[in-house]
């Protein structure tokens, strides 16, 4: 067997795996262990395996991704999602669907301290919820605003998945945080254009609340200072060059746990919460980049993702044909699983095709971090699409009285206007690259 | 992501008097972890400051950055698999039998252990070796091995919480 049969029968394999509940990581150690053996023998698999979980778990770059996963925990504790609700309920709650969203921009706030999603749409939920409901909003449009929300959290830096994105394709990790700010901001608008829609036609479903004076809202902003003042420290200490991406991150977490410690939020169980919440996500994330790790020595060895590559820029295809087919790809493996997973399994076999065509004329750097924009906004798209959107699992945990269906069929405008937005940044990539031009 | 970082599963699993220790050491690992984590942003802080107004940073932070993300990752992984934090793609076996369900369990548990085994020995054999080689980070002269010594006991515990969850499974396709 060649190479690249035998790097294409281990994938296939390795699909195989999957559709059978085994869980990623475990699935990627087996099939390239299986690869690697077949490939080089048994000894230096043995060999690899001495210094392989050490030499994954100390990478300088990937230390971000426990701190943010703790920072995200102690933000969570810390009872900045009900200050950052009330200041934008404060500001547009009078609004036809203005508390919906409010909802909306505190997600989007709470994403500027919180690189995970699921975490964004629990914690605002808890707080967003209860009070869309005492404001008689209808329960399906508030749990869909909640969970479509919630994919701020990764959109907007700090994010984690672009980390990865960052570490696997060899980008800078400021630039693509940098990158994301604007489509983030964009999908929030986006979101509150639907509310506004939706409350337009159907005025019962997401009525006005009540107005706040200006001196109130003023004091409901002042309280949100320290998500501001979080988020300009570990953002702009990033990309004005003033601290490693670590270093930033572990001033925000620090800073983080001060904001929870002073609102009581680790008395008692909570501290240790935030230290399980924390461990068990590190857990997870870390043995697939550690089954991730596996599967790619075996896949350079096999020199699959190369060949693919040649044999796609070969084609000579339209390059938004080939933009579009992986999207296409994304959305379908978005239904069955989670966003990590799929960066770490398809970008390594992507990304040189991206990088092989010309789309738009953009340069290798530009190319990578429009693309890395793209594909985080397309699996994000899985986290709340049937059957396993894991935004919306999350939310009916929290609203047991809203049948899922009701949601995922309120959640459709929102992926419209997602689908809409990505559209646009595919064919006008500087929506996502201007804001690197205006600050380099 | 998985739904581990906001469910704290109590029940995922029946447990007897073992369950319960190997549930404690798998908390007590995620907490040192934790800890672990915490005291490395504390000494990144305590070095951007020690740069900005003393002009010394800490010495090899970037070393002990390295060696203290490795400790606090392998300290979270026993845990992560003791809450079944693992993510999997359930969407084809949704409505396949329970019991063919908890044998697929069973296989993707053991399977673990064994990765899990296998890496606890390599990884105990790479610790002698580099012991006996004296190999260290370059400027706090930090020994590669003690970063080693507390992976080799998580690895460990993760075999041994997978074994266990692999028993929970057995125990569910018999009832």
């Amino acid at each position: 067997m060649t190479g690249i049969e035998l790097g294409s029968v281990v994938f296939i394999g390795l699909i195989a795996l999957l559709a059978l509940r085994m869980h990623i990581g475990i699935a990627m150690l087996l099939a390239g262990s299986i690869g690697y053996v077949a490939l080089s023998g048994m000894d230096p698999l043995l060999n690899y395996f001495k210094s392989a979980a050490y030499t994954r778990f100390s990478v300088y770059d990937l230390s971000v991704v426990p701190l943010f996963l703790l920072m995200g925990q102690f933000a969570t504790h810390g009872g900045l999602s009900k200050a950052l609700f009330k200041a934008g309920n404060a500001m547009i709650g009078h609004w036809r669907g203005g508390m919906a969203m409010a909802a909306v921009t505190s997600c989007a706030g709470f994403g500027a301290i919180c690189g995970s999603s699921l975490a964004t749409a629990a914690t605002m939920g808890q707080v967003a919820l209860p009070e869309l409901k005492a404001h008689k909003y209808s329960p399906r449009l508030s749990t869909a605003v909640i969970a479509a929300g919630g994919t701020l959290g990764i959109l907007i830096p700090p994010s984690v998945p672009l980390v990865i994105y960052a570490i696997i394709t060899e980008q800078n990790i400021a630039k693509l945080f940098l990158a994301a700010f604007i489509p983030g901001i964009i999908a929030a608008i986006g979101y509150m254009v639907v509310i506004g829609i939706i409350a337009r036609i159907r005025p019962e479903e997401a009525p006005r609340g009540d107005r706040f004076t200006w001196g109130q809202r003023l004091q409901a902003l002042g309280e949100t200072w320290p998500v501001l003042l979080i988020f300009a420290v570990v953002i702009g200490g990033i990309y004005g060059g003033l601290f490693t991406p670590t270093e930033a991150a572990s001033i925000g977490t620090i800073a983080t746990g001060f904001v929870a410690w002073t609102s009581g939020g680790l008395k008692g169980r909570g501290f240790l919460e935030c230290m399980y919440g924390a461990a068990g996500a590190t857990g997870m994330i870390f043995l697939i980049l550690l089954g991730a790790d596996v599967l790619n020595v075996f896949l350079a060895l096999t020199q699959v993702n190369t060949e693919l590559a040649k044999w796609v820029v070969g084609m000579n295809l339209h390059p938004l044909m080939v933009v579009f087919t992986i999207i296409a790809i994304y959305l379908v493996l978005g239904c069955i699983m989670d966003s990590l997973s799929m960066i770490l399994l398809t970008v390594p076999m992507f990304f040189p095709i991206i990088m092989g065509i010309d789309i738009w004329g953009m340069d290798a750097e530009s190319k990578a971090i429009w693309f890395g924009i793209v594909a985080l906004m397309v699996v994000e798209i899985g986290l709340i699409t049937p059957p396993v959107g894991m935004n919306v699992f999350i939310i009916s945990n929290l609203a047991k009285d809203v049948p899922m269906k009701e949601t995922f069929k309120y959640i459709v405008p929102f992926l419209i206007s997602d689908l809409i937005r990505i559209t646009a940044i595919v064919f006008f990539p500087s929506i996502t690259l201007v804001a690197l031009k205006i600050f380099t | 992501m998985t739904v581990a970082e906001l469910i704290v599963d109590e029940t995922s699993q029946a447990r007897g008097p073992a369950g319960k220790v190997i549930e404690n050491v798998c908390k007590f690992f995620a907490i040192c972890g934790g800890l672990v984590l915490t005291a490395m942003a504390i000494m990144s802080i305590a070095s951007i400051v020690g740069r900005s107004f003393f002009s010394s940073p800490i010495v090899g932070d970037y070393e002990l950055v390295q060696a203290m993300c490795a400790v606090a990752v392998s300290m979270s992984l026993p845990y992560t698999h003791w809450v079944r934090g693992h993510v999997i793609v359930d969407f084809f076996t949704t409505h396949a039998n329970p019991k063919f369900n908890a044998f697929l369990d069973l296989l993707a548990n053991l399977l673990l252990a064994l990765f899990s085994a296998v890496i606890t020995w390599r990884l105990w054999r790479g610790l002698w070796e580099l012991k006996g080689s004296m190999e260290a980070s370059m400027l706090l002269d930090i020994p590669t091995w003690w970063s080693y010594a507390p992976m080799v006991p998580s690895f460990a515990l993760l075999c041994i919480a997978a074994i266990y969850a692999a028993g929970a499974d057995l125990g569910k396709m018999k009832s």
